[in-house]
């Protein structure tokens, strides 16, 4: 993977919002093509915020950032740097509503080819390639409102597919779905993976991490990077996660391994052993 | 108090609903009407099938006409053609008249009575009252009922396009009459958002309905509309310049292109052709007929 082009790079990043309140201070990280990252923080860490960074939405308030070689510091909304950025990485946003725009799912998924000016077969073509890894076909004519959460979501990845980007961002992924549509995306993000595609997750469930994630990117309450490595020495240290509000000390996770131990006697008065 | 006294309701006053069971009322029926059309829409059926190009062109044809004629035998026509095409295209048609004749044309005749008993000369009927006599006039009656009818005529071809055609599709045919691109995103996100507002605005009666615990008064209750107006217009906000960054991440450049996939067929040439000849002979009417 060292030797994979670098896509991201972020050299003590710094963003305010409101241009005093902090989101994201001193983030230096590299990312590099076809690494597959799962950045875990508690809510309010600046997750969110990075990813519209690194989709080059925002522009960092100080710090310097590059993508795919190119300095993007500030990315004008019409220029053509804009234009050729959001080609190459596309963002799934946290809430499907804000990304299902268009009357129907189908113009959705098609709303970023037109808007790159490609020939309209090769629209129709990308349109139904992305509905079908989906596997939302039977959806295309249906107007979003009459969508469920796990059908809105799956249409929110089809409309960045649709750009067939060379790096795909997700928010919080699978957030509020029922465990079958959950486990229905995991696989589906998997594969994207499997394709060379660049996937960076944000999310706090550590249980999708495993699948979804070779490598991890902590970002602590005080929103700066806490740890970054493999995701099987991240997920088992379980000090990192406290410190992060990833886990709660008296609140136990079940990943691909079975652990015991026992609670204070004061805490609980009882003994738990799993 | 004892365990029977709480067992046995006092006897009540009958609910009436308030605000709060109206308006969620009012919230759900929109959702459900939206629904139904879109359900209508996507069932098979003679104008279903049709191209939603020709069906626009053939409905503004036929409106156009419709608002033009004086003669009540056309505009009798297209009633029943509007019902026929209705039939044709497997709507319930106990609702569809419902639709057509329990809203709009309704209310016009109400609006109109007056105008029975104040245009022409005919007298066909005579209302004593104790300080005269009000005149039924035969002229009066007839612009009545011609207005009626258009009124009528005019909802059903409207009803007919609206549950035969998928609302996107009607956004999209609009760039057959060169209305601007622009105008057509906005209102097709309009027509999108409506629906997230209508459930978020449902989410906040019920929360507030949950959590109401003793009567209020009524100023209570206009400040609490007045707050939620506002933490919904503040949404709505936040969730535009969302939206917006959510158009930008997908390229969007202030060209907005859409995707038609329709197919004008021989049966769409067809029904433009009637509609047009239709009109034509709804328009002559007015100078052929007695």
């Amino acid at each position: 993977m060292s030797d994979a082009r670098v896509t991201f790079a972020l050299e003590d990043v710094q963003y305010l919002y409101n241009r005093r309140n902090l989101a994201l201070d001193g983030i230096s990280l590299t990312i590099r093509e076809g690494e597959r990252v799962a950045l875990l923080g508690a809510n309010g860490s600046g997750k969110s915020t990075l990813l519209k960074l690194l989709d080059g939405l925002i522009s960092p308030s100080a710090g310097r950032m590059s993508v795919f070689g190119e300095q993007v510091d500030t990315l004008d909304d019409d220029s053509d740097a804009a234009h050729r950025f959001h080609r190459r990485v596309g963002l799934v946003f946290q809430d499907p509503d804000v990304q299902l725009f268009s009357p129907t799912v189908g113009d959705d998924v098609a709303f970023g080819p037109l808007q790159l000016g490609l020939p309209l077969v090769e629209v129709r073509r990308r349109v139904e390639a992305a509905l079908t890894q989906m596997d939302i076909m039977h959806l295309r004519d249906r107007a979003p409102f009459e969508l469920s959460g796990g059908e809105k979501k799956r249409a929110a990845i089809a409309s960045v597919l649709s750009l067939e980007p060379d790096v795909v961002l997700l928010d919080e992924p699978t957030a509020s779905l029922d465990p079958r549509t959950k486990w229905v995306l995991v696989n589906l993000i998997q594969q994207l993976g499997q394709h060379g595609k660049t996937i960076i997750v944000a999310t706090h469930e550590l249980e999708i991490v495993p699948i979804v994630a070779d490598r991890v990117l902590v970002i602590g309450e005080n929103r700066r990077v806490l740890a970054d490595g493999p995701a099987t020495a991240i997920l088992e240290d379980r000090a990192l996660l406290v410190e992060a509000n990833l886990i709660h000390e008296h609140l136990h996770r079940h990943l691909a391994f079975t652990h015991s131990h026992e609670h204070d006697a004061g805490h609980h008065g009882e003994t738990t052993v799993h | 108090m004892t365990a029977e006294a709480i067992a046995t309701p006092a006897p009540t006053r009958r609910h009436r609903p308030g605000f709060v069971e109206k308006t969620l009322a009012g919230i759900s029926a929109s959702v459900e009407s939206a629904i139904f059309s879109e359900e209508n829409a996507r069932r098979p059926g003679f104008l279903q099938r049709r191209d939603p190009r020709a069906k626009l062109l053939a409905f503004v044809l036929l409106v156009v006409a419709t608002a033009i004629s004086r003669e009540w035998p056309a505009l009798l026509a297209v009633v029943l053609a509007a019902n026929a095409a209705a039939w044709a295209s497997s709507l319930d048609m106990g609702l569809f008249v419902k639709r057509v004749w329990l809203g709009i044309p309704l209310f016009s005749g109400v609006v109109i009575i007056p105008s029975v008993f104040f245009i022409g000369h005919t007298a066909l009927l005579e209302v004593p009252l104790g300080i005269g006599t009000l005149h039924v006039y035969r002229e009066g009656l007839a612009a009545a009922g011609i207005f009626i009818l258009r009124v009528g005529a005019s909802v059903s071809l409207a009803i007919l396009l609206i549950l035969t055609t998928p609302w996107a599709d009607i956004l999209k045919s609009l760039r057959f009459f060169r209305v601007p691109t622009i105008f057509i995103l906005i209102l097709a996100m309009t027509y999108r958002y409506i629906f997230l507002f209508l459930h978020t605005l449902n989410g906040m009666f019920q929360a507030r309905k949950s959590r109401v615990v003793a009567r209020t008064s009524g100023r209570e209750q206009r400040w609490w509309i007045v707050s939620s107006m506002g933490v919904l217009m503040s949404r709505s906000f936040r969730m535009s310049d969302d939206v917006y960054r959510a158009m930008l991440a997908r390229g969007f450049n202030h060209q907005f292109r859409t995707l038609m996939d329709y197919r004008f067929r021989v049966a769409d040439g067809a029904m433009m052709l009637t509609a047009a000849a239709g009109a034509a002979a709804i328009i002559g009417a007015n100078w052929i007929l007695p």
